[in-house]
């Protein structure tokens, strides 16, 4: 987890368990038993299906001793349908069981992964400040899989094997107990054996898997520094590398692999023993005429053990997979159990806001800290007022901003608008009528339209084109070949940083808020781009209240009220007049900063960054001369 | 574009230029119809040819196993015919010790067996892994720019790993399965020929079932893992901007997408999946329930007529349960195969992705040089229709001067840069470095010699120390100290937690930006190139930082032959000469004083501001 200051349960409790295994056990069959018929339709299936199987051996043995002892055809013929028709029923049974029980587990994850989903989208920025994407994703589909494997391999499989032994070593013990004991003789270290080969081959597992993402670390690695390895031309030295890599993971590979192909011929062969015994033993035993054997047992016995073998090899798996599944559980509780820190209030009103903000006393403060990321703020903007606020990185602009549309709660004060407390309106009513622009223009892998839709789904095909117009999009996006359906993202177009931005600008216009919140950050565009991007942003800040996180020296002197921060407290506030006059911070951060936002400009349109109409003058016969001469003296 | 052709690697690979096919990267991973390619499966079984004695002694060891298995039901019903039902002991006994000799060679060779071509497997696996990973390192940076990590995480893991299933398990397993059957059809006619007609029949139903269910399954499959790679798409996405969707309200709208359409798509691929397993396994079950009530009808029939007795019954009920298995396996193995030479396919074409540029053959090591580099009349463009990004460029520049380019993005000054390097070749035109042209000269000698710092600072897994020492890894302790004292870095790296042997976590994320390009500076400093070209980075950088860069700058650049694609204005007007190019030509260039008494395009620029 992130080392953010802001700590969540993930990583608040890595050593006590917040769940017993238990526990966690019975709140995942909990999941299972809302679909109570399902799992009723699967049980009544397996158990039948159990039931048939161990009654298919025991006619052989009817057959044997009865049917062709006694030359009895009828016997014989009776017996035949009675097993095709046992088999055709069994067809039925098991398919209820196989079916319902795996449809259950893919359903009972389908419910699992919307819970997480929800969960996270619904969490406050507290928790994505210090949750990873790629852990939080992990939960979602490999602990969610193994969830799944557990319910249908692990937890259906698991309950068949269990019957099935039950059944048939009963049947086995009940009929003929010598003979059971001799036939479970093999089969004892079979078990045994089984669970120690899961043990075994559980960590070898790991340590191969482990070893695939350090040779996908090291690809990776490679592959982004493709070019530093060719500058230093140290391709050697990487195929060195990469092949000890190879080497080791071919080894533990090996080492994997060994442990099953020796586990698969030894069961094989142990339950081979228990079928030699039964024939010896049997055999013995039946000569001797102890024991109540025959030689139809004798044949049914060795349907047993037939029977038996496959299921007890794979016992050892069942406690792997319930392990596991337990421990992914885990997982995934620590996310949904995770605290809502910003709550819709019940009865939470969904006023038409005007667009009187105000912050009074308000503090905020990291979660299980007493350090305050802004302390104590006051102040007020009367609709379509703009706020500028400025600050070093880390001084509290961004949180300030966020605790309007309630992306964080405030620990004390209250933020108002039009006087009520944020914390009275409707989330989702609230964020509808504040509209932002963040730093970072994320768009969505999806059309043009469906982006600046995203606020409003439905909005209809004019309201985007308007927007698009105001933010200055609609030109290029007009001269894509698919125009509005272009797909932009990771697979469709990419944009440039000016249209993504400006892109971004259409979206929030589109729900037309009242508030307005803008990171006003300087990217490298050129003075052209730059413009359209600024046209666009003083059109939407028209009649809005709008804050703006400043960095433009431009939008600073627009705003009607400016505030200084450092450390989470405002230091200075007023226009630019006043607090050029006041000195101070201020005054500090305009030479510092917005000076040398000037001159990174001043130098960037000589390095050319910004782009410079060059074409009308290199027409000129004197610019051609000029050229000419330079060519000639710096040529050879 | 005509597809890359499929060829055998030669080695060394394919020589350098290929011009005159139009490479796309993109292509390596198109989809191959499906179906067997003879010539994949021909170059992929190449690689078992080393392996030939391993595979002779599998295939032996795995006939004396199948002979073990297919001989012990008849060994059980003979032992039950005429020991236990004779009640002859030691008919009994003899069986029941031949029946165990019988397992344990089974054992031996089953074993043996799989112990070979797991060592086959994995040998091969390597290989393959290896020269992927060789191959990919003589690529040129384009390739990188344009084939993202992932895809080539893809090939060199996933799709080796898929091999790696075939030739460990599969290949040898569908002969032992094959011979199998056909070893219980031979053993059954031996025995009795009307059971084997009942048999047979269940083996026809049986992989006709198989084959039916297998086309279903595949079916399901690709709908289940691409359901499923959306879910990870639409998940990735919306954790990465839930503050977006926060922002604009969207959560209810996209949990109803999520568990109406994406999700919900998973599961009904799953639960579908699931169907089509859930009928096929029981129906596996209903043919068997189905079979062995005939053969208890026929073979007791044919019992009371004396015509068998009970154990060839015996052995033709343990042979039906013999034949499920070996019949399902071959089913999942087709299946198997076909992504198998899929992933092969393109496994081999990226290993014949040609490398843009290669060591001439009588290439010779550049020696010491002074540093003087010389452009004529360079012509450039990346593909044979696109447009010349740099038109007949010549430039002459000293020992130990300072170049700085300026223009606009897409001028050519990137592209200067990445041909001097040799990333590219020239289309016409040369480049030389104290008058040898540098396609005839090794590119390690070359890069000893002329190094770049690139914009942005690439770190790799490892500590401080492995960083610096990148530029010159037989550099003692000392050397690398020195050179991060040199440019200004000591003073940080010692303040980390374990100084020199801090752990540089992926992507160098506990150091910030600036510090990290000061590491960049020390390891060009290591190096010690006699050309260095650097592309300054633009990132904003607060300016104590970037008094320190600017230190250390100098510090590096003293005494080199300098090209720099410069963003700060104190850089360009130090330079001894500068550059100035659009639309890929030198507009103008000289000294800052030159070029704005020229009063031309520089001149413009720098009074404009």
């Amino acid at each position: 987890m992130a080392a953010a200051a802001t700590k969540s349960n993930i990583e608040e409790q890595p050593e006590t368990r917040a769940y017993s295994a238990f526990r966690i056990w019975q709140r995942l069959m909990g999941y299972v038993l809302r679909y109570r018929i399902w799992v009723a339709i699967a049980l009544v299936g397996i158990i039948g299906t159990n039931i048939l199987a161990v009654a298919v051996p025991y006619i052989l043995r009817d057959v044997v001793d009865i049917g062709i002892a006694k030359q009895d055809s009828a016997y014989m013929l009776n017996a035949g349908l009675l097993v095709v028709g046992l088999g055709l029923v069994r067809g039925v049974t098991a398919f209820m069981g196989r079916y319902y029980g795996e449809r259950l587990s893919h359903v009972v994850s389908y419910d699992i992964r919307n819970e997480i989903y929800d969960k996270v989208q619904r969490q406050s920025f507290t928790f994505h400040d210090s949750a990873q994407v790629g852990t939080i994703i992990t939960r979602a589909i490999s602990d969610v899989n193994e969830l799944q494997r557990y319910f249908s391999y692990g937890l259906m499989d698991g309950l068949n094997v269990l019957l099935l032994l039950v059944g048939v070593v009963g049947i086995m013990l009940a009929t003929s107990p010598i003979l059971a004991v001799v036939a479970y003789v093999p089969l004892v270290p079979l078990v045994i054996y089984s669970q120690r080969f899961v043990m075994r081959i559980h960590p070898r597992w790991k340590k191969v898997m482990d070893r695939m993402q350090v040779l996908s670390n090291h690809i990776q690695e490679n592959a982004l520094g493709a070019e530093v390895v060719r500058v230093f031309a140290r391709e050697q030295h990487e195929i060195e590398r990469f092949h000890k890599e190879n080497q080791t993971l071919y080894e533990e590979q090996l080492d994997f692999i060994t442990q099953w192909i020796t586990y698969l011929p030894i069961s094989a062969l142990l339950a081979a023993l228990s079928t030699a015994l039964v024939l010896l033993f049997g055999g013995l035993l039946e000569a001797a005429g102890l024991g109540n054997i025959s030689v139809g047992l004798i044949v049914t016995f060795n349907a047993y053990v037939l029977l038996l073998a496959q299921p007890l090899r794979f016992s050892g798996f069942m406690i792997l997979l319930t392990t596991q599944a337990v421990a992914s559980g885990e997982r995934i509780f620590e996310v949904l159990d995770e605290k809502d820190l910003v709550v819709n209030r019940r009865d939470a009103i969904t006023p038409e806001i005007r667009g009187h903000v105000r912050f009074e006393d308000v503090s905020t403060q990291y979660r299980g800290s007493s350090h305050a990321i802004v302390n104590d703020i006051n102040l007020e903007a009367k609709p379509g007022e703009v706020v500028a606020i400025i600050g070093l990185t880390g001084s509290g602009k961004t949180t300030i901003a966020n605790l309007i549309p309630r992306f964080y709660d405030v620990t004390a004060g209250r933020v108002t608008i039009d006087g009520i407390d944020v914390r009275d309106i409707d989330l989702h009513s609230l964020r509808s009528q504040v509209g932002i622009v963040m730093q970072e223009s994320l768009l969505f892998s999806a059309t043009i339209e469906e982006n600046i839709a995203y606020g409003d789904p439905g909005a209809t095909r004019d309201q985007i084109v308007v927007a698009a117009q105001s933010a200055n999009a609609h030109d290029f996006i007009s001269d894509f070949p698919d125009g509005y359906q272009t797909v932009v993202g990771e697979r469709g177009v990419t944009l440039s940083g000016g249209q993504k931005q400006r892109v971004a600008i259409a979206r929030a216009l589109l729900i037309d808020p009242r508030i307005l919140i803008l990171d006003d950050a300087t990217s490298s565009v050129d003075t052209q781009t730059e413009h359209l991007i600024q046209q666009a942003l003083e059109r939407i800040m028209q009649g809005r209240t709008t804050f703006v996180i400043a960095q433009r020296m431009s939008t600073i002197l627009k705003a009607d009220q400016i505030i200084v921060l450092r450390d989470g407290e405002i230091i200075q506030q007023g226009t630019h007049q006043t607090l050029l006059a006041d000195g101070g911070l201020y005054e500090e951060i305009y030479k510092l900063q917005l000076e040398e936002q000037e001159r990174v400009r001043r130098e960037a349109i000589i390095a050319g960054i910004i782009k410079i109409p060059l074409e009308e003058r290199r027409s000129t016969a004197q610019f051609r001369a000029l050229i000419d001469r330079l060519a000639g003296k710096y040529t050879p | 574009m005509p597809a890359l052709s499929l060829r055998k690697r030669k080695e060394p690979p394919r020589a350098a230029k290929q011009q005159d096919v139009e490479l796309n990267v993109l292509e390596i991973d198109d989809d191959h119809k499906p179906g067997f390619d003879r010539e994949v499966t021909a170059r992929l079984l190449s690689y078992l040819k080393p392996q030939r004695r391993e595979l002779s002694i599998a295939l032996v060891m795995m006939l004396l196993s199948v002979i073990a298995n297919v001989a012990s039901p008849p060994l059980i019903g003979w032992a039950i015919d005429e020991g236990i039902r004779r009640r002859d002991m030691s008919v009994l006994v003899f069986g029941v010790c031949a029946l165990i000799v019988l397992q344990l060679i089974g054992f031996l060779g089953f074993r043996v067996q799989l112990g070979t071509m797991a060592i086959v497997g994995q040998t091969i696996i390597r290989r393959l892994r290896d020269q992927l990973f060789d191959h990919v390192q003589y690529l040129s940076i384009g390739f990188f720019a344009e084939y993202e990590v992932g895809r080539l995480i893809a090939r060199i893991i996933s799709d080796v790993n898929v091999v790696r299933e075939a030739v460990t398990f599969a290949a040898v397993g569908t002969i032992r399965e094959f011979l199998m059957l056909f070893g219980i059809l031979i053993s059954m006619l031996l025995i009795n020929i009307p059971l084997t007609a009942v048999a047979f029949t269940v083996m026809i139903v049986l992989l006709v079932i198989a084959n039916v269910w297998r086309i279903h399954a595949r079916a399901a499959y690709l709908r289940v893992s691409d359901a499923n790679a959306k879910v990870y798409a639409e998940l990735s996405e919306a954790f990465n901007g839930v503050r977006v969707t926060q922002a604009f309200a969207r959560q209810e709208y996209n949990y109803e997408r999520f568990s109406g359409q994406i999700n919900m798509a998973t599961r009904q691929a799953t639960v579908r999946a699931a169907l089509i397993a859930g009928v096929f396994y029981p129906t596996v079950e209903l043919v068997g329930g189905v079979a062995t009530g005939t053969l208890i009808f026929v073979g007791g029939v044919l019992a009371l007529e004396e015509r068998i007795t009970v154990g060839v019954l015996l052995a033709f009920i343990l042979y039906i349960q013999q034949f499920f298995f070996p019949i399902r396996l071959l089913a999942q193995r087709y299946n198997l195969l076909q992504s198998v030479i899929a992933s092969a396919f393109r496994i081999f074409k990226l290993m014949d992705f040609p490398a843009e540029i290669r060591d001439d053959v009588n290439a010779d090591e550049l020696p010491a040089i002074d540093g003087r580099i010389r452009f004529e009349n360079v012509s450039f463009r990346y593909s044979r229709e696109g447009e010349m990004v740099l038109k007949d460029v010549n430039l002459d520049v000293a020992p130990g001067s300072r170049v700085a380019f300026v223009g606009h993005t897409g001028a050519g000054k990137t592209t200067m840069i990445k041909l001097l390097m040799r990333f590219h070749d020239a289309t016409s035109g040369r480049i030389t470095v104290d008058g040898h042209d540098i396609r005839h000269v090794t590119q390690n000698s070359l890069r000893r010699q002329v190094s770049v710092v690139p914009q942005d600072t690439h770190l790799f897994s490892g500590s401080v120390m492995d960083n610096i020492r990148y530029g010159r890894l037989n550099a003692s302790d000392e050397e690398v100290v020195a050179a991060a004292k040199a440019v200004g870095a000591h003073h940080f790296i010692v303040e980390l937690t374990d100084g020199y042997l801090t752990d540089i976590m992926e992507g160098g994320s506990l150091l910030s930006t600036g510090q990290r390009q000061l590491l960049a500076f020390a390891r060009a400093l290591l190096a010690d190139p006699r050309v260095l070209i650097l592309d300054e980075a633009t990132s904003n950088i607060d300016t104590q930082t970037e008094r320190q860069i600017q230190t250390a700058l100098e510090r590096l650049l003293e005494g080199r032959t300098s090209f720099v694609i410069a963003h700060r204005l104190s850089t360009i007007t130090s330079s001894d000469l500068i550059v100035v190019m659009d639309h890929g030509e030198i507009i103008e260039m000289g000294s800052h004083q030159e070029l704005l008494e020229l009063e031309g395009v520089y001149h413009q620029l720098f009074t404009l501001v």
